[in-house]
């Protein structure tokens, strides 16, 4: 039974490894595969804390911009290369989102979202505001730029397709990690802290200890994209990393897909990809935030009638069929005799 | 830094204070009745604030009496909203809060891009008759903002006569308490999160009449707005009138207090850091009740 | 009066009552008995309207509960004390009460219950400003049957009041009870204290896992052997 599943996804993977080989796809088509790819992904990261342990940040680009940043500067500083130098952005920044954590865990939920959410300001202001952090160079509001190269040990190259497979590589990793969560025991606990923190706390296990480690999961993955993009453009900008948009458009693709499954991130970030991209393509320049409109309808819609996301709403349906029927079955058993005993 | 700047500075804190207080007053209590939170409080206090603004500037209409057109306009907006859909999401049972918190995301999204679209990103700002300041002693008060202190704080009063002893007040503490057992009372739940939303609302449409005399509008000025409201539910505790009022003024006297030391800009850190402060110092005023529920 | 009629209840995936009946008649005082987690609070919470059933009807009067909101069934007289009495913690007696005659049917009636309701339970008279919260059980107890009495209730369904309550206090909650009664309440009393409910009710029903196991006089019951067993023995 449970080989089944594997097939169809196992098919996906090899139609998406051979995509590029088969077809020949242009530069700029390359680009939106990439970036299709990298938000799947990073909705996805955001699944592991939001989703699956109900920790639901706004600020997701905190964690996405510093990997970027860290990554970048370790390359062009440190001369360290960049598949180590997400790793170790990946990990400083993992360490950073437990520290800040910490004191936000306790919070009631509401203000867990708002603290990372006031993080996220608190961060782009400081990048955008200074030229050096720490004695380093960072570029202020220019951001950080270094030029792009033909080096592939160092994760530059010219032509788009290596990145292509780097990034669908992390996204496998990322939904293998996923899915250890859906079947695990820690994975479990992560989602009762979501289903009910208190009923959770009685399991005998430590909440605060498995908040931390979701979250260090989830920023580790989180950063690793930023470091990806960092060396994908050469560039870091600081009010698009630490933005309220890339955030906030991250959260949706994952809520909007289904935040509590392995494949909600995934479609959602495609769907919501694809609208974005067509509505900037077609709309008249004029109508400036017609995209960012769209998203915010898109996502009430959602919640509305979607609730839970695409995803767990068609499961639901099967659900409510199975319930309906057995509610039938049960008034033909009463329907017969039934009235009170004298 | 003179005393008398500093005393400036002060009285300008509390004058603004108020206003955030009474801000700060609707999302509270609709925080504290149903806990509902409302992401995009700050954007209808932006929408609010342009109807403010085209009524007074194009209609003639002297701007606290826009009050009277936003509060029916906010008020009926948050019936339908209560009604239509917060009702159906809180009813909904499992993590209600999770969604409201979503939907009011986008529509925090959707209405600062609306408004971008409809009104551009420019500031606008307008001219009332009430300009100009006051002398007291040796202290100047700006007359625009001391009226708003002085019919927010009214507003604060009549909140706190009508929650305290009218029916309809008891049956909003009463299903705030204990939802259920409130409807076994014949208390119809939904009505009262009906009528305490359109609270939430119209204090919102009253702050944006407030505002307009001294405040300027652009499609993201709700933001500051609603970051502030939000430390003030934190700091007074949800539902809490006094306590909302209090944290208002502290707000405002921390942010022209610093405001006249290193700016205002970068008064808008301390700001941060007292939020921090109160996430670290008082988390069990703001710590999960496991019993709500 | 109460008509309930193979009602089950599900709790998600749990089935926690299997097709419970039973008929409460007007001036009666119907106990219903079990052990923990037998059903009773279930049954007493589907009677009232806060949980719906999966299949079975409730009837009052004559009128099927199911098509009523729940805020709208206690106005058709139908009026329950919540288990743990569950009173408002951050107000005071008065305002209980107060809370109690909300309805559009109660709060004509307002002043002349309270004045019954002073009279019933003098302490609270007394008392009325202080905080519910602050409240001894025996007297929450006693605000909980007062606060539903201001419902201007036809029937009134107790969910174990004696839960949590010296024996003395306990004597005087079923005292009270009696003498609601007598004034000619109906009374439907969910109880795990056997004893002291079989000993003021007319008739009673037992249920054990969501279903009936037993029923009649509550005087039959008293003197029924295997019930004193199972029961008895523990109370």
């Amino acid at each position: 039974m449970k080989q089944k599943k594997w097939i169809l996804p196992v098919i996906v993977l090899l139609a998406a490894i051979l995509l590029p080989v088969v077809f020949h796809i242009g530069l700029s088509n390359m680009s939106i595969l990439i970036s299709v790819l990298l938000y799947m992904y990073w909705a996805s990261s955001w699944n592991i804390m939001g989703g699956y342990t109900g920790l639901f940040s706004l600020g997701n680009g905190i964690y996405i911009g510093l990997g970027a940043y860290l990554t970048g500067c370790l390359f062009v500083y440190a001369n360290l290369t960049p598949y180590a130098g997400m790793l170790v952005a990946a990990l400083l920044t993992g360490v950073f989102s437990i520290i800040i954590g910490y004191p936000t865990f306790r919070l009631q939920s509401i203000f867990y979202s708002l603290a990372t959410f006031a993080l996220l300001g608190m961060m782009k202001i400081i990048f955008t505001n200074f030229q050096t952090i720490f004695g380093v160079n960072v570029g202020g509001s220019n951001g950080f730029k270094f030029s792009p190269g033909n080096d592939p040990l160092n994760m530059q190259f010219s032509s788009k397709m290596p990145y292509y497979y780097i990034v669908l590589g992390m996204l496998v990793a990322v939904l293998l990690v996923s899915h250890w969560i859906t079947r695990s025991k820690r994975g479990f606990y992560f989602r009762a802290i979501s289903a009910n923190e208190g009923a959770a706390a009685s399991l005998g296990v430590s909440v605060l200890s498995l908040k931390m480690q979701a979250q260090f999961i989830s920023a580790f993955f989180s950063a690793m994209g930023g470091g990806f993009y960092c060396m994908f453009i050469s560039y870091v900008d600081p009010s698009k990393m630490f933005g309220v948009e890339l955030s906030i458009n991250v959260m949706i693709m994952c809520v909007v897909g289904g935040a509590n499954t392995l494949w909600g991130p995934v479609i959602g970030a495609g769907l919501i990809y694809t609208i974005n991209r067509i509505v900037t393509m077609y709309a008249p320049s004029s109508l400036n935030g017609l995209a960012t409109l769209i998203s915010g309808l898109i996502l009430m819609i959602c919640v509305f009638f979607l609730p839970g996301g695409l995803i767990p709403f068609l499961a639901d349906e099967r659900e409510k069929r199975a319930m309906s029927r057995r509610k039938a079955t049960l008034q033909k058993q009463s329907g017969g005799g039934g009235g009170i005993h004298e | 830094m003179t005393v008398s700047i500093l005393t400036q500075a002060l009285i300008d804190g509390i004058l603004i204070g108020g206003v955030y207080a009474v801000i700060g007053l609707g999302l509270s209590l609709a925080y504290g009745v149903m806990g509902v939170v409302n992401w995009a409080h700050g954007e209808v206090l932006m929408v609010s604030m342009y109807i403010s603004y085209y009524l007074t500037k194009f209609a003639g209409f002297d701007p606290y009496l826009t009050a009277l057109v936003n509060i029916l306009v906010l008020g009926v907006v948050g019936f339908i909203l209560q009604k239509y859909i917060f009702n159906r999401l809180i009813n909904r049972g499992k993590a209600a809060w999770r969604d409201i918190l979503l939907f009011t995301a986008g529509m925090s999204m959707a209405l600062q891009a609306l408004f971008n679209l409809l009104f551009g990103a420019e500031v606008k700002s307008v001219e009332t008759r009430y300009s100009g300041m006051l002398e007291l002693g040796n202290m100047l008060v700006s007359v625009p903002k001391l009226i708003s202190f002085l019919l927010a704080a009214l507003c604060c009063a009549g909140l706190y006569v009508f929650i305290q002893k009218s029916e309809m007040g008891r049956a909003l503490r009463a299903t705030s308490q204990d939802r259920i057992t409130a409807q076994l009372m014949s208390i119809n739940a939904n009505l009262v999160y009906c009528v305490a939303f359109v609270i939430s609302l119209g204090i919102v449409g009253l702050s944006g009449a407030l505002l307009t005399p001294f405040y300027s509008v652009n499609p993201y000025v709700g933001v500051s707005f609603c970051f502030k409201a939000f430390i003030i539910v934190a700091m007074g505790g949800k539902g809490n009138i006094p306590g909302a009022m209090l944290s208002g003024v502290i707000i405002g006297v921390i942010e022209k207090l610093g405001g006249a030391m290193v700016g205002d800009n970068l008064a808008q850190i301390f700001i941060f850091v007292l939020f921090i402060l109160i996430l670290l110092v008082k988390p069990e005023g703001i710590l999960e009740k496991r019993v709500r529920g | 009066m109460l008509t309930i009629n193979q009602i089950h209840v599900n709790y998600g995936s749990f089935q926690a009552l299997d097709g419970v009946s039973l008929q409460v008649n007007q001036g009666e005082i119907v106990a219903l008995l079990g052990s923990n987690g037998a059903g009773k609070t279930t049954t007493i919470n589907t009677a009232s309207g806060v949980l719906k059933p999966l299949t079975g009807s409730v009837t009052f009067k004559g009128e099927e509960l199911s098509r009523y909101k729940l805020h709208d069934i206690s106005t058709l007289g139908l009026v329950q004390v919540p288990e743990g009495r569950k009173l408002f913690p951050e107000m005071s007696i008065y305002e209980n009460l107060l809370i109690g005659s909300y309805s559009k049917k109660a709060r004509p009636k307002r002043q002349e219950n309270l004045d019954m309701c002073f009279e019933l339970f003098p302490k609270l008279a007394e008392r009325r400003k202080q905080a519910a919260g602050s409240l001894s059980g025996g007297e929450r107890q006693m605000v909980a049957i007062a606060r539903a009495l201001m419902q201007c209730p036809e029937l009134l369904m107790l969910d174990e009041p004696s839960l949590g309550l010296a024996p003395v206090i306990v004597d005087q909650v079923f005292e009270t009870i009696v003498n609601i009664n007598k004034r000619g309440m109906t009374i439907l009393l969910v109880e795990q204290n056997v004893q002291s409910s079989l000993e003021i009710a007319d008739r009673a029903y037992v249920i054990e896992t969501g279903h009936n196991v037993m029923e009649g006089a509550a005087g039959d019951l008293l003197r029924d052997e295997s019930l004193k067993a199972a029961y008895l023995g523990l109370s």
